[in-house]
């Protein structure tokens, strides 16, 4: 897995490689929780707690999970440690992600001060072509 | 750049094409127009596609890529049959500026800097995660989001005439607290009274330049003046309105069989319950912003009577102008008045005499529109003209604009470097995060003299007063 933050003068792009949907789900709460914390730590007490996101499609869904997850930041300050579980699922053209992530609590966190999480305009699809 | 047409020095036109349904204005002069992005331009014409628009989507010269709608653009929608776009307000919804005067001038104040700087930075919760020392209730949340700075101003945290010299009197009445979600509600009763990170700022500014005599006579402007500039927004608050919104007129605007080319550019017809709807939030959220400047002002004050032994009332408010925000307004085109919704997107209002809008004390000049630079250059002071009515729906640029990254401005500077470098220029820096003035070093904006002068020479506000920075508290 691979994250990687681009940024431009008004925000700032968190792309995600992966091998599967999970894993790039799960790059997306572990890269945003970690670009908003920065280097702080947080006190070593793991609670467990579920998000979910729902859209018409999945980057919506992917976006609406991650809105809620830069509230919990904000008003409880956790900090993601580690994803526990991921499912998702498309039922009557609404597609939904829900987690269940083991976090702590911090102070406050010291990294990037990220307002809003919002769609891209960006897709990026790998296909292999056989030589 | 490609496709612009050059109606004269300072204006270009991007003519119709595709689905845009008017054409785009750029009002840039020829170095500006070398930094604007492919991508604003793009943007601009994205907004040109809209329903609803009218005469043309314009970029101010501090146009830079932004949300779906470029940062520096303005568009107004006709009320029966254009859409709203939340992404035409921006996230930080009613984020602006204001400018307290004060009766010092630099030789009254010079060798009291320090001291009423680290007063302000003290009663100022500024920074990543800081919170207010006001604890509000539910109830007194939806008051701060009903009537803005009058809440503010109703709980002895102002004069009542800082309200007329307020946009709007700093109260939208389109504002329904019952549109703002709960997280909306969490993310803004912490941070009431609280200036944020990022490009806000509380300066301490002396006025260099006197450009229009008479008018900054009239409005208590003088040279080596003594003067307080605040910009910031609704803080998490109106991001969490956006956020929010975003996602509803995604949903909601398929069934109005609306096709954006940017999914960023989500938009519902004004008129529906959707787009009412997130108006009524959108106001709401700007109302927490004026209460927000005018809470920051009032400590400003405090911290100005303590430390210096002035009087709260001999500094009064210049003027608080948004400039993301999105305003009902009656303007002529095409020789007919039209009720439109201005989306002003990183642009200031700018409104000539004359207009209904206008408090009593604004009525005979227009009122002041703000326009500040970087913490190392000049901020402006101009008065709207005529010409700002029928070219630009009565907007302005908003400042200077970001050229480059936060992140390439931390790979280029440490904040120590540049703290010790103002401060050899005489210009003294408090902040929570060394970090935040190395993101915030003066060579990340544009030159505000050039975006300034392309206002002035265009002709749709005239230079007032430009002011230079002595004392800076960024979060």
């Amino acid at each position: 897995m691979r994250v990687e933050i681009k940024d431009h003068t008004a925000d700032a792009l968190l792309a995600v490689e992966g091998h599967s949907l999970e894993e790039i789900i799960e790059g997306f709460i572990i890269g945003l929780s970690d670009y908003v914390w920065g280097n702080t730590d947080c006190d070593d007490v793991n609670i467990v707690i579920s998000l979910s996101g729902d859209g018409p499609d999945m980057t919506f869904a992917l976006v609406s999970l991650l809105s809620d997850l830069l509230y919990l930041i904000e008003t409880d300050n956790i900090k993601v440690v580690s994803l526990e579980d991921i499912a998702y699922s498309r039922r009557n053209s609404l597609v939904n992600i829900t987690v269940r992530i083991k976090a702590c609590k911090g102070k406050h966190p010291t990294g990037e001060d990220v307002k809003a999480v919002s769609f891209s305009m960006r897709w990026d699809v790998s296909v292999i072509l056989d030589l | 750049m490609k496709g612009l047409k050059e109606l004269n020095k300072f204006v270009y036109e991007i003519p119709r094409e595709g689905g845009m349904r008017v054409p785009a204005r750029l009002y840039v002069s020829s170095r500006l127009l070398e930094a604007v992005e492919d991508g604003a331009i793009t943007q601009l014409k994205n907004v040109a596609t809209l329903p609803g628009i009218v005469k043309y989507a314009i970029g101010m010269p501090d146009i830079h890529w932004g949300y779906g709608f470029p940062i520096g653009g303005v568009a107004a929608f006709d009320v029966n049959d254009g859409v709203i776009t939340p992404g035409g307000i921006g996230f930080d919804i009613n984020c602006g500026v204001r400018l307290m005067l004060t009766p010092l001038t630099w030789s009254d104040l010079q060798s009291k800097l320090d001291r009423v700087l680290t007063a302000i930075f003290n009663s100022v919760p500024a920074g990543v995660g800081a919170e207010s020392d006001l604890k509000l209730k539910r109830v007194d949340m939806e008051r701060v989001l009903r009537f803005g700075a009058r809440w503010a101003v109703e709980n002895d945290m102002g004069l009542s005439e800082d309200l007329d010299r307020t946009e709007n009197r700093g109260e939208m009445i389109e504002a329904d607290p019952d549109e703002i979600s709960g997280k909306a509600f969490d993310r803004g009763k912490k941070q009431l009274g609280t200036l944020g990170a990022g490009n806000h700022f509380i300066e301490i500014q002396v006025v260099e330049d006197i450009f229009m005599p008479d008018i900054a006579r009239q409005w208590g402007l003088y040279a080596d003046q003594v003067v307080v500039m605040i910009h910031t927004g609704s803080r998490g608050l109106g991001h969490q309105v956006a956020t929010d919104w975003i996602k509803t007129v995604a949903y909601a605007m398929k069934k109005y069989g609306i096709k954006v080319p940017d999914p960023q550019l989500a938009a519902v017809p004004y008129s529906s319950k959707e787009g009412m709807a997130y108006f009524s939030a959108m106001a709401a959220a700007a109302n927490f912003a004026w209460a927000n400047r005018q809470i920051i002002m009032h400590r400003v004050r405090k911290a100005f009577v303590k430390t210096l032994g002035i009087a709260y009332d001999e500094m009064p408010l210049l003027y608080d102008v948004a400039h993301n925000i999105g305003k009902i307004e009656k303007h002529v085109v095409d020789g007919a008045e039209k009720l439109l919704v201005v989306h002003r997107k990183g642009a200031t209002r700018a409104f000539p005499a004359g207009r209904e809008e206008l408090s009593d004390v604004y009525k005979e000049t227009g009122h002041p529109v703000l326009i500040p630079g970087d913490m190392g250059s000049g901020s402006y002071v101009l008065v709207p003209t005529e010409k700002a009515l029928e070219e630009t729906f009565g907007s302005s640029a908003h400042g200077a604009g970001r050229v480059l990254s936060r992140r390439q401005a931390l790979k280029r500077h440490k904040g120590t470097d540049i703290i010790s470098q103002l401060e050899e220029r005489g210009i003294l820096v408090k902040s929570a995060s060394k970090r935040t003035v190395a993101e915030e070093a003066p060579d990340a904006y544009k030159d505000v003299d050039e975006v300034v002068n392309v206002i002035d020479r265009v002709g749709i506000a005239r230079k007032v007063s430009r002011q230079i920075p002595k004392g800076v508290v960024k979060g």
